[in-house]
Order: structure tokens, then C-alpha cells, then sequence
């Protein structure tokens, strides 16, 4: 059996914990014999392109931010079957939507510097808005334990299931005391975005004690308004949510926003 | 079992000559493009007019993400999990940072067991930075393979064992961070929820177990480096200089101690105004610091070299075998000093775990009580690459006026530059392959991780699209 042909690479701003995660793989060794690793810079030195110059799956992870950015996951579209973002950042901008826009108007009249003031410099942007993107694997980072499944998935040649339900659900199946009766309510952290959040973590923050983040991004259809009901219950302002909410979810529920004024 | 040894370019005196080797008076400009195998874009180049070297860079030219414009105005709460994201390798170090700096701003005193539970997160991500570092990143180099891969596939018994150090080390973060990257259960004030007594039990038994697998690793590294002539005696790669760390008398620094120089002595300033200067060259982007000389060196080497005595005694047996003296001034034992350190996290972790398995500890310390006050707060901690430093300025509601990040990697572009100038006159009769091939070896001995500030793209696809 031929093996699946495989890249990882960034787009531009990341943290690159999302690819550690796939060195974090416990059986690193033999998911990396099942498969033709071209590109992992992280990893490899870079294998000459004329061999690679198509791929089965590639992976990216973090936002773009400059023209050389879009030029490269363009670049990688054309050359591979499937474009998977890895992560929130390659999702939906994750943490680097949180970028203020007059920081980004700085950097380009030139406060930081020549060098950038030379380039292209512009809002973050996701994956989706620069190029047809098959997969979001969703999270921040993303969980080893779900990329594995992934990785099976596409070597047996099954589509991947990202769960579709919110992250309570897993969090009361795996018999975790919900954050909102625990004590020490309303205190900042222990506001938990669950009822938004797609699930597919095995709720790791709840069984912390630490209300979820909702670093995996919003579950389809979220229900904001019953979150802020909820919340408010438990003494926690709407402003407080939203702080909670813009950590790594800014750029999705500006959308959200934006669609439910235009509805108006 | 034989490790099959092969150098990587054999030694200087024997280098290919492929590529483009010239000589002559003509002028050599050599480019590494991004230098693989380190977290992170930066690239190097040297200029060799007539056999000398007249101009070398190491050049970041770090993208932006502009992590201290997010922070401006944001909740304390936010804080830790914002600046988390800097870096995926460096997430526990920055949490603990931040959080340092957070409660001194407030003037939040923390528990004993919150003490503890910080120092086996951060010890363990020393085992976790360091073991990736050693083996997927620096051991290709001495095996002369281009990545971890080959390694894996000859010896996947032996892969699997060191690999299983790094396993080890995710296991205790997510443990007590709650998450492997980015942890959610380290907070200002406190940890809420006490780790499983059980799982920390099996954490201790697994540190035990995981020595031979630790000293495997040193004898195949022992095997490589005696006498390689980037690490052995008398090894030309050697330049005197500064080193600075954190500095504790009564244990090995992780992040209670005071700042010292090898050049002058501590310092109780923690806040680096005024002790370190960062500057902006005028190439790249990324930021470089200075302190007595033009450069200095942070990381597990200057921590060896400024803490050597309050190493543990199997520490101390590690460095032996791996012929690590202090002082010592060849910036290529940064990766032997990591693996010294590796068994220094351990030793560190057991005694720890130990402390926090005593009667009277693992209780369930609930919501911390944190009361915001206006104030500024600094944060010092070691983290794998060196000594990193948040400082923070908060308004009375508890929101950030100014964040202030300077992060260890920042510290080392000066001393590589430097190494640049001071070893490559060495190699000015080598191939530009042999050369590309040094400048990439001496950066990922200080293992950057240049992600810290962001990213650069390698324009080589686009040139070649």
C-alpha cells in the first residue's frame, strides 16, 4: 500500500503548539512509518520540493498576517487532495483575533520599525478566507488524542467526525460536577463557556475546576443569549462572558454580531 | 546494540565541496534559508571577502502578532491564558511568569502547596523543552540524519524509550496544568482543585523508572559529542563570555531567586530596567539585548554555570560524563547542559512530589481570593531557554495598562551573532553547504524558539512557485 503523502506547515502567526502536538503522539514512531512526511519543519530539515510537489493532506496551523502568508497557503492548495487547519488559530483566528485594530494600523504607517512598515501587514485572517479548507480540527491547541483519529481516519480512507454536540454534554457524561454549582461562583474563571463550545476535549478544563474556555470554537448553533441568562444567574455580568468569549473567539462572535444586527 | 556513528559533514578538514565552492578573491555571500529544526523563522549570513569574514548576521525578522497590544486592558483573569499563546513549547514557563508578576502586582501571597505544584509544572517543562530539543532537534545533527525519522526507524526501541521522557514530562503538566499545552488549572492566587494523590503517586514511581531511559540517552549523546569537534576538550568553538540566570543559594533556580551575572554578581532588581538594556537592530525585527559587554548568554548553560553547586548529586555524575566543567564557554554544550539538566528536573520533581504526598498537603484550595489594586508587578522565571521576564503595570479594576514581555530567546541573538563572527573565520575555506550547515548547527544549539515573537515565511516557495 502506497503511504498517504503528508505536509505541516504554518501559515504565518502561530505558537506552533498545535504541530508540537503531533510530536507529542506516544506512538510517534509508528505514526511516523505510516505515513510519507515531506514537509514538518518544526521536525525535518526541508526535503527538496521536486519530489513533494503534491501532497495527499496537508496541515496548517496559525492565522495569516502578511501577503507571503496568503502566497503560501494558496501555494499549498494547489498542490495537495485535502487542506486541513490545525487549530484555532487556522480555524477562525483563535487568540490572534484579539489584535486591536489601531495596533495594526501602527504597524503599518511604521511604529514598529521599518522592516514592517515595508510590508503587507494586515488583520489576521483564517484559512477559509484564502482558500477552499477541508477540515478544521478544532482547539487550542489542538488535542493529540483527536489529531490521531484523524490521522486513522484518513489512512483508512473514512471521513473524519468532529462531534457536533456542546462541550456539556461530554462533560456531564464523563460525571463532572458542573462548574456553575461548584463553589466559588461568579469569580472570573469559573464562568464556563460549555453550553457554547464544541465538545471533543473530554471537558479537561471542568474536571480542573476551571470553567471551559472554549478554545475549540463555538458548537453549531450556539445559544448565546440562554449562556448569558445562565451566567447571570450565578451574579456574572454579559461583559464578563464576552471578555471570556473574545479570548479566543473574537473573530467568530464579531460575526455572530454582525449577523444578528443585520437581522434587526 | 552498536549506534551506527556517522558525522554528520566530517570534521572541517574534510568537508564536501559541493555547491558552489569557490576561492579566490571573490567575494562569498551565504544565506541559510529558515533554519529548520528550531520553533520559529530567523535565518543567517555571512559575507567572506578574501578569506575574511566582513560581515555576519543572524537575522529574525519575527512577523507580528502583537501580543502586548492584546493584553492592553485586559482582565488579570485573561492575562496568563493570553500570554500562554506566546509560545506552545514555552506555555507553562510563560503562565508562571505572568502569573508571578500578576500576584506581586496585587500583592498576593500563595500557598505552600500552590509553591510546589508551580515547581513540579515548571521542572517538568524543562524535561519536556529539553528532551525535544535533544532528541528530535539536535540528535539528527550528530546521527547525520535530516530529521528525528531515521533514528526512529532503525532503533524504534530505543526511540520509543527516550520519546517516552518527553511523554513522561506532558503527563505531569497535564496533571497539574489540566491541559499538556496552554494550562488552565494554574491561576492567580491559587490552584483550585488539588491533583489525584494516586495519578501524583504514579508520576513519582514513573520519574524513578524513567533513569535508565534518561541515561540511555546520555550514553548515546556521550557517544556522539567526547569527540566531536564541535563538543570535545580543547575544542576550538569556544568564546568567553557572559552569562546570566537566575540565582537561588538554596536550590537550583526555577523561579524564586535573584538575577546574576557571571560578570558582576546578582542583583536583587528583578524588573530588567536598567540592568538589561533591549535595543532594535537595524536589520530584522525582533529585539536585542544587551547587559556589560555587547551580548550574553541565558539558558540551561548559563544556569549551569551560575548555579553548578546546587545541582543534584546524579546531576552532577550526568555532566561528568558528558565532559561538562564549568566554566564553560563552548555554546554547544547548551545541549549537553539540557541533559544535565533533564536529570536535575527529575531529581527536583521526586523530591517535590514527595513534599506535596506528605500528610497535611493535596487539599482542594477552591476559588482563590484575588482583590485587584493598582500597582506594577515583574515576574522572573527559568524557563528551558533562559530567564524570561513579564512585567506588568494594572489599573485599580484589575485591567493591564502596559505589558512588558521579554522573552530568553531575545537575550541569545546577540551572543549567536557573536559566535557568528567569532567561529566562522574558522571555516572560511569551506563549502557553502559545510558553511549553511555550521550557522544552522550553532543556532539550534541555543535552541531559540523564535515563535516567542512570531513568524517569518520562508520565501524560497514563493521565489520557486
Amino acid at each position: 500500500m502506497t503511504k498517504l503523502r503528508i505536509a505541516v506547515g504554518e501559515a504565518g502567526a502561530s505558537c506552533e503548539a498545535c504541530m508540537l502536538q503531533l510530536l507529542n503522539l506516544e506512538d510517534l514512531p509508528a505514526f511516523v512509518s505510516s505515513f510519507d512526511i515531506l514537509k514538518f519543519r518544526l521536525a525535518q530539515a526541508d526535503s527538496a520540493d521536486e519530489q513533494g510537489d503534491s501532497y495527499d493532506a496537508v496541515f496548517i496551523e496559525g492565522s495569516i498576517t502578511h501577503g507571503e502568508g496568503i502566497e503560501k497557503v494558496r501555494w499549498f492548495r494547489r498542490r495537495t487532495k485535502l487542506l486541513v487547519a490545525l487549530g484555532a488559530c487556522a480555524g477562525w483566528c483563535g487568540i490572534n483575533g484579539r489584535v486591536p485594530p489601531e495596533t495594526i494600523h501602527d504597524a503599518r504607517t511604521g511604529a514598529y520599525g521599518s522592516y514592517i512598515k515595508g510590508r503587507q501587514v494586515f488583520e489576521p485572517l483564517a484559512l477559509s478566507d484564502v482558500v477552499k479548507v477541508d477540515l478544521i480540527i478544532p482547539g487550542c491547541p489542538v488535542d493529540k488524542g483527536e489529531v490521531r483519529e484523524i490521522l486513522e481516519a484518513l489512512r483508512a480512507g473514512r471521513t473524519p467526525c468532529i462531534p457536533q454536540y456542546s462541550m456539556c454534554t461530554e462533560c456531564k457524561h464523563q460525571g463532572e460536577p458542573c462548574i456553575y454549582r461548584s463553589e466559588g461562583k461568579g469569580s472570573g474563571h469559573d464562568l464556563c463557556l460549555g453550553p457554547i463550545t464544541r465538545a471533543g476535549c473530554k471537558a479537561k478544563c471542568p474536571h480542573t475546576g476551571v470553567g471551559c474556555f472554549g478554545c475549540r470554537g463555538f458548537v453549531d448553533c450556539p445559544n448565546f443569549e440562554a449562556l448569558f441568562m445562565v451566567a447571570a444567574r450565578h451574579g456574572v455580568a454579559k461583559e464578563h462572558v464576552e471578555e471570556k468569549i473574545n479570548l479566543i473567539n473574537k473573530v467568530p462572535y464579531r460575526e455572530y454580531k454582525q449577523k444578528k444586527g443585520e437581522k434587526k | 546494540m552498536t549506534w551506527i556513528i556517522k558525522w554528520p559533514m566530517a570534521c572541517r578538514h574534510h568537508g564536501d565541496h559541493g555547491d558552489g565552492h569557490t576561492t579566490g578573491h571573490v567575494t562569498r555571500s551565504i544565506w541559510t534559508g529558515t533554519v529548520d529544526r528550531v520553533e520559529g523563522h530567523g535565518k543567517a549570513m555571512v559575507e567572506i571577502h578574501d578569506r575574511k569574514v566582513i560581515k555576519a548576521l543572524w537575522l529574525v525578522n519575527e512577523s507580528n502578532r502583537f501580543i502586548e497590544a492584546m493584553l492592553r486592558g485586559s482582565n488579570y483573569t485573561s492575562v496568563a491564558p493570553t500570554v500562554a499563546r506566546v509560545c506552545g513549547i514555552c506555555s507553562v514557563g510563560h503562565t508562571l511568569a505572568s502569573l508571578q508578576a500578576t500576584e506581586a502586582a496585587f500583592g498576593i501571597d500563595i500557598s505552600e502547596q500552590t509553591r510546589l505544584l508551580r515547581k513540579l509544572a515548571a521542572n517538568a517543562a524543562i524535561l519536556q523543552s529539553h528532551t525535544l530539543h535533544v532528541v528530535a532537534l539536535v540528535l539528527p545533527d550528530l546521527l547525520g540524519d535530516d530529521s528525528i525519522v531515521p533514528f526512529m526507524q532503525k532503533h524504534p526501541a530505543e526511540a520509543g524509550r527516550v520519546l517516552g521522557l518527553k511523554s513522561l514530562a506532558n503527563d505531569i503538566n497535564l496533571l497539574i496544568g489540566g491541559k499538556i499545552t496552554h494550562p488552565v488549572a494554574l491561576e492567580v492566587g491559587g490552584i483550585r482543585k488539588a491533583p489525584d494523590r494516586c495519578k501524583l503517586e504514579k508520576c513519582r514511581t514513573d520519574l524513578e523508572n524513567c533513569i535508565d531511559d534518561l541515561d540511555l540517552l546520555v550514553g548515546l549523546v556521550a557517544s556522539l559529542t567526547l569527540n566531536h569537534p564541535y563538543y570535545k576538550d580543547g575544542s576550538e568553538y569556544e568564546r568567553e563570555r557572559e552569562f546570566i540566570s537566575l540565582h537561588n543559594p538554596n536550590e537550583y533556580p526555577t523561579f524564586d531567586g535573584v538575577l546574576c551575572s557571571s560578570d558582576t554578581g546578582c542583583s536583587h532588581v528583578l524588573g530588567h530596567r536598567g540592568v538589561i538594556r533591549e535595543y532594535m537592530p537595524p536589520y530584522g525585527t525582533g529585539l536585542y539585548a544587551r547587559h556589560v559587554r555587547k551580548s550574553f548568554m541565558v539558558g540551561a548553560l548559563a544556569r549551569i554555570n551560575n548555579n553548578f553547586a546546587m545541582l543534584s548529586p546524579a546531576a552532577k555524575k550526568v555532566a561528568e560524563a558528558l565532559g561538562l566543567s564549568v566554566p564553560c564557554h563552548k555554546p554547544f554544550m547548551n545541549t549537553v547542559a539540557q541533559l544535565v539538566e533533564c536529570r536535575q528536573a527529575i531529581d527536583a520533581m521526586v523530591v517535590i512530589i514527595d513534599k506535596l504526598l506528605a500528610p497535611g498537603m493535596l487539599y482542594d484550595e477552591g476559588a482563590p481570593n484575588v482583590k485587584p489594586r493598582a500597582g506594577c508587578g515583574v515576574g522572573a522565571h527559568e524557563v528551558p531557554r533562559g530567564t524570561l521576564v513579564h512585567e506588568y503595570e494594572y489599573d485599580k479594576d484589575g485591567r493591564i495598562v502596559h505589558a512588558n514581555l521579554k522573552v530568553p530567546t531575545g537575550f541569545n541573538h546577540g551572543s549567536i551573532q557573536e559566535d557568528f563572527k567569532t567561529f566562522l573565520p574558522y571555516l572560511v575555506d569551506e563549502s557553502d553547504v559545510r558553511i549553511r550547515r555550521f550557522m544552522g548547527d550553532t543556532v539550534r544549539a541555543y535552541d531559540p524558539c523564535i515563535s516567542c515573537s512570531v513568524h517569518e515565511l520562508d520565501e524560497d516557495i514563493i521565489i520557486k512557485r
